[in-house]
């Protein structure tokens, strides 16, 4: 009886465990230190580390900048993942292999990538020059550390559109291919099969994809670092900033500004968690189908 | 029965590995001494055989190479000492110190630090150093001018023992002189000299060291010189008379690299440019950083650096020991190894990395004092004479800080 009580608890024991000490506790502390506990010359528990973040003039740049980068990012990689995953199958997957590369190298090497690539005096810029096509290797077109934020959404492109491609592929089996020649046999045209079937059922995937797309690019620091500008910078360069300022008591907006990101983080997990629900169940309706 | 077993397995692990993580590494036993009160012979003896572990800004090759080759070398051969040299920018050693002293760890994994102006006030502010020590150095006591102000001060902020002096560094303007031939010697000039040349210069934006450095520079060339300032913080002082240089610097914005849009974010960044050519000039808080590019090869042989008319900022810099150093004895050995003659003539040398000496030549031996007067200086690098002639102070801290907030709404806001 005692060890049938005891079992369960043992079970989630170590993700108890580390979700406590490594996420959880952590997570209070910061929320702790952004209202001022433990800072350098703090009285107590304060809203001002709160205001004084929130109603920098920059604040509102950032998040809006964030929010832009994040959400373009993560819309064109599910719009282009589909796309790319439709087109591995159609290839039966010959050069899937090309495809996953992206996924090994990291966020900061792609950044550099980017810098080299597409900077004003970088490779593009300077063959674009040697080919007559540009009068100047400055005539190229601002692609990185621009207004909009481009560098860092073409970096995350590169990065996330075979991520997207990855996540969706399974879901593209004989299962799914199935009910697409059946709509085509029925006078389906392509586009309204994949409007109306391979959407569908591929949708979960893409959309699980895009929430982790989502909150990794809106918190992810490196990329807004090397592509970004100097007004305004990216909430997570923003933090760090706070962080690193030689005026100690500035600590706790940086915390502010982190939970800030954590909340947007959140609510994409919330969404992912949402869509894998979804996913599983349109897994299961698939294999049925393929094994039926 | 088996998944039971091999989740109370896991459990066991993580709570090992957590609680291992926890209590820190283990720490080779704290020489039995007290490295507070002991005398020099004493502290030399208990440092050898040990390792120092020296904390620094890792971003220059020629100063990596310095203290990786000759430092470690002469450490070793002297004093039987391992000197090893861990990367890492002020801020965030700063930092590390400041989680370590909030999570109450008296045991900490920094020997020895390089630091100087607002990171210094940040260390001593929140009690982060260990000290009085920079007085008991025998090198100290014999060949530095106590009683001089950029000893005495740092940024403005009393050093109260708590910093040995190092090295001393002043702002330089770079330019290729290929490409222009006079180049403009003060902010006015430059000012002009970017209307007629859109998108050849630029520079790091603040709170890039240098970058804040040049805009000061601006401040006090703008608004009368830099006497005015040379106050306690006075926040009004400074936000009431700043406007004459937001002026200048957003009139500049339009015709910088860019079109000033923005900015370099580092120095590296800002020299890279001026390496592929896309800007004609840099500048370095380094006066022999232009030589040694060009001895590297990666900057064109026409490199050379100037002043301004009105000087340039000048500041020293100095080793530190925090708080919680395992090491004290093997620090101080080395804060007092840098500080020697030997190694200040040494560090001089463009050939090593041309950082001017921390010691007053005058307190010299004759046949250190000619060697010193007898180092070559690189290609692009300015005589002491002719830096120290034009050399202005630095600001207090919080005149900094607060300038460099104020660039970022009045000059990259605006640019936007």
């Amino acid at each position: 009886m005692m060890k049938g009580r005891l079992v369960p608890w043992l079970m989630v024991g170590p993700a108890v465990l580390v979700l406590g000490a490594l996420f959880l506790v952590p997570l209070a502390l910061v929320l702790l230190q952004s209202f001022g506990y433990q800072a350098v010359g703090s009285t107590g528990l304060t809203l001002a580390p709160w205001k004084s973040a929130l109603s920098d003039p920059e604040f509102m740049g950032a998040l809006v900048l964030s929010f832009r980068v994040a959400l373009v990012s993560t819309l064109l990689a599910m719009a282009l993942g589909l796309g790319l995953a439709v087109l591995l199958e159609r290839n039966a997957g010959r050069y899937a292999f090309l495809t996953r590369l992206p996924l090994v190298v990291p966020h900061l090497v792609v950044g550099y990538l980017v810098l080299l690539l597409l900077g004003r005096t970088g490779l593009m810029a300077r063959l674009g020059h040697a080919l007559g096509l540009l009068a100047a290797p400055e005539q190229f077109p601002v692609l990185v550390n621009d207004r909009f934020g481009w560098g860092m959404i073409l970096a995350y492109l590169w990065k996330e559109v075979p991520f997207v491609a990855l996540m969706v592929y399974p879901l593209l089996g004989r299962g799914t291919a199935a009910w697409r020649d059946a709509a085509r046999t029925l006078g389906a045209t392509p586009w309204q099969a994949l409007r109306h079937v391979i959407l569908p059922l591929t949708w979960p995937a893409v959309a699980a994809a895009g929430a982790i797309i989502f909150a990794y690019s809106f918190g992810a620091f490196e990329l807004p670092l090397l592509l970004g500008r100097s007004y305004p910078r990216a909430l997570p360069v923003l933090a760090y900033q706070r962080y690193i300022d030689p005026d100690l008591g500035r600590r706790p907006e940086a915390m502010a500004i982190a939970l800030v990101l954590t909340l947007a983080a959140l609510a994409a997990a919330a969404c992912y968690l949402v869509s894998l629900a979804r996913m599983e169940r349109a897994l299961a309706s698939v294999r049925r189908d393929e094994h039926g | 029965m088996r998944n039971l077993l091999q989740s109370s397995l896991v459990t066991l692990l993580l709570l090992t590995l957590v609680l291992t993580g926890c209590a820190g590494k283990a720490h080779p036993p704290a020489p039995a001494i007290d490295p507070a009160a002991a005398d020099w012979a004493t502290i030399t003896a208990a440092a050898r055989g040990t390792t120092v572990k020296f904390y620094m800004w890792g971003g220059s090759d020629t100063i990596n190479r310095w203290v990786d080759g000759y430092v470690a070398r002469r450490m070793s051969e002297l004093y039987g000492v391992k000197v090893q040299r861990v990367p890492m920018d002020a801020p965030d050693f700063i930092n590390k110190l400041l989680t370590e002293k909030q999570a109450g760890q008296t045991a900490g994994s920094i020997d020895l630090i390089w630091v100087n102006g607002a990171n210094f006030k940040t260390a001593r502010q929140g009690d982060l150093l260990w000290g009085p020590f920079a007085g008991r150095l025998p090198n100290f006591q014999a060949y530095v001018n106590a009683a001089s102000p950029d000893v005495v001060t740092d940024f403005g902020f009393p050093v109260d023992g708590y910093e040995a002096p190092w090295g001393k560094a002043q702002f330089v303007m770079i330019y290729d002189s290929a490409r222009v031939p006079e180049p403009p010697r003060s902010f006015a000039a430059l000012a002009e000299w970017v209307r007629q040349n859109p998108g050849r210069f630029t520079y790091p934006a603040p709170p890039d060291f240098t970058g804040s450095a040049f805009t000061r520079m601006a401040l006090y060339e703008t608004t009368g010189g830099f006497a005015q300032y040379l106050t306690t913080y006075d926040e009004a002082r400074l936000t009431q008379r700043w406007q004459p240089a937001w002026d200048l610097l957003t009139g500049m914005a339009p015709h910088l690299w860019l079109q000033g849009e923005t900015y370099p974010e580092t120095l590296a960044r800002l020299h890279q440019l001026y390496a592929d050519g896309e800007v004609w000039f840099s500048m370095s808080y380094d006066p022999a950083e232009a030589s040694n590019m060009i001895l590297k090869g990666a900057w064109p042989e026409t490199t050379r650096t100037y002043l301004l008319d009105a000087g340039t900022i000048g500041n020293t810099h100095f080793t530190a020991v925090p708080f919680n150093a395992p090491n004290k004895p093997g620090a101080m050995l080395l804060a007092d190894f840098l500080l020697s003659p030997e190694a200040q003539i040494n560090k001089q040398d463009p050939h090593q990395w041309g950082d001017f000496v921390a010691i007053d030549p005058q307190k010299l031996p004759d046949a250190d004092r000619q060697k010193l007067a007898g180092l070559a200086r690189g290609p692009a690098t300015l005589s002491p004479a002719e830096l120290s002639a034009r050399r202005v102070p630095e600001l207090a801290p919080e005149y900094v800080g607060k300038l460099e907030a104020g660039w970022r709404e009045q000059v990259a806001r605006r640019a936007r």
